[in-house]
């Protein structure tokens, strides 16, 4: 079943990144390389997308798969539709503020960060299929979804109130201490499943 | 997101969330913490599978529940809990405090 996601959004979102692309083009020829590999870039993201729309069109049922692989496509396509209308509105004057773009890029990255970290402790795996201790296997999602969020909101705060080059290096050490503190406790529960063994 | 804040704003609701932050747990385990009857604490689970909240799993003659919250609606537990949200409908309050719901031809008569 094609949803609004498949048929239009996604789509959408990719024809108004190669016309800004075009534009950009346009108006700094200059940087042709970089215009050309965007639009090379935007034409792959239209593999998944073709693939998906004809998933969806062939078997009813997998709505779900079809939807992710066209977000995912449509979120990629948005994170380079961001920075490009930035660019375009520099070009055109319409703004002063060269680094917006990238900066809005980055918000809507930390953004991802936010959306996947609070969706992570609702994606269970049937209790079952769990080889440890179920308690500590769902205290490890909550953790990392919590580190995640967390992790997530600063990310866009640092990237809103500091100097790019300053967000850059402090966003990057967020992410890190983000993984390193997810990695121990995922180290530590395998410590304890192996103990049990 | 409605039938989140409907699960939220039950105290007994919120207390078996709040077990189940711990670590999964039977149907007759979580019944045991509450001095309510087995169907009412039925209606609070499926209250509470409704808005995707928990999740039950059978295995053998056993039912066993396990916490399916993201993180905001975690979040949102414990403001409810800080604050003791208690989400009651008007009428039903107002009922429960023994006035009663007044007919309107009653009111304009009195008047």
């Amino acid at each position: 079943m094609k949803t609004a996601l498949t048929r239009y959004v996604t789509p959408a979102l990719l024809a108004l990144g190669a016309m800004l692309t075009i534009a950009n083009w346009y108006l700094t020829p200059e940087r042709s390389r970089a215009w050309a590999l965007t639009l090379a870039f935007l034409a792959c993201l239209l593999v998944p997308l073709w693939h998906a729309r004809r998933r969806a069109s062939q078997e009813g049922g997998r709505r779900r798969t079809n939807d992710i692989l066209a977000g995912a496509v449509g979120f990629a396509a948005l994170v380079l539709v961001i920075p490009l209308s930035g660019k375009l509105a520099y070009a055109l004057g319409a703004i002063e503020d060269g680094d917006l773009a990238k900066r809005l890029s980055m918000v809507v990255v930390g953004a991802l960060l936010v959306a996947v970290g609070n969706a992570m402790p609702k994606m269970l795996p049937p209790p079952s299929s769990i080889a440890c201790d179920g308690a500590k296997a769902q205290a490890l999602r909550r953790l990392s979804g919590w580190t995640w969020v967390l992790t997530g909101l600063a990310y866009v705060v640092l990237w809103l109130v500091l100097s790019v080059d300053m967000a850059a290096a402090v966003s990057t050490m967020v992410v890190l201490v983000g993984m390193v503190a997810v990695a121990t406790q995922m180290f530590r529960l395998w410590r304890t499943r192996r103990r049990e063994v | 997101m409605n039938r989140v804040f409907k699960a939220l704003s039950d105290p007994t609701r919120r207390r078996v969330l709040q077990l189940l932050r711990e670590r999964p747990l039977s149907a007759g385990e979580l019944a045991d913490q509450f001095p309510v009857s087995k169907p009412t604490m039925s209606a609070h689970f499926a209250v509470l599978q409704e808005a995707d909240l928990i999740e039950a799993e059978k295995s053998g003659r056993t039912i066993l529940y396990r916490l399916k919250m993201s993180v905001l609606e975690e979040a949102l537990l414990g403001f409810a809990q800080t604050v003791g949200w208690d989400m009651k409908p008007r009428a039903s309050k107002r009922v429960a405090e023994g006035g009663g719901v007044k007919h309107p031809r009653t009111v304009k008569g009195e008047v």
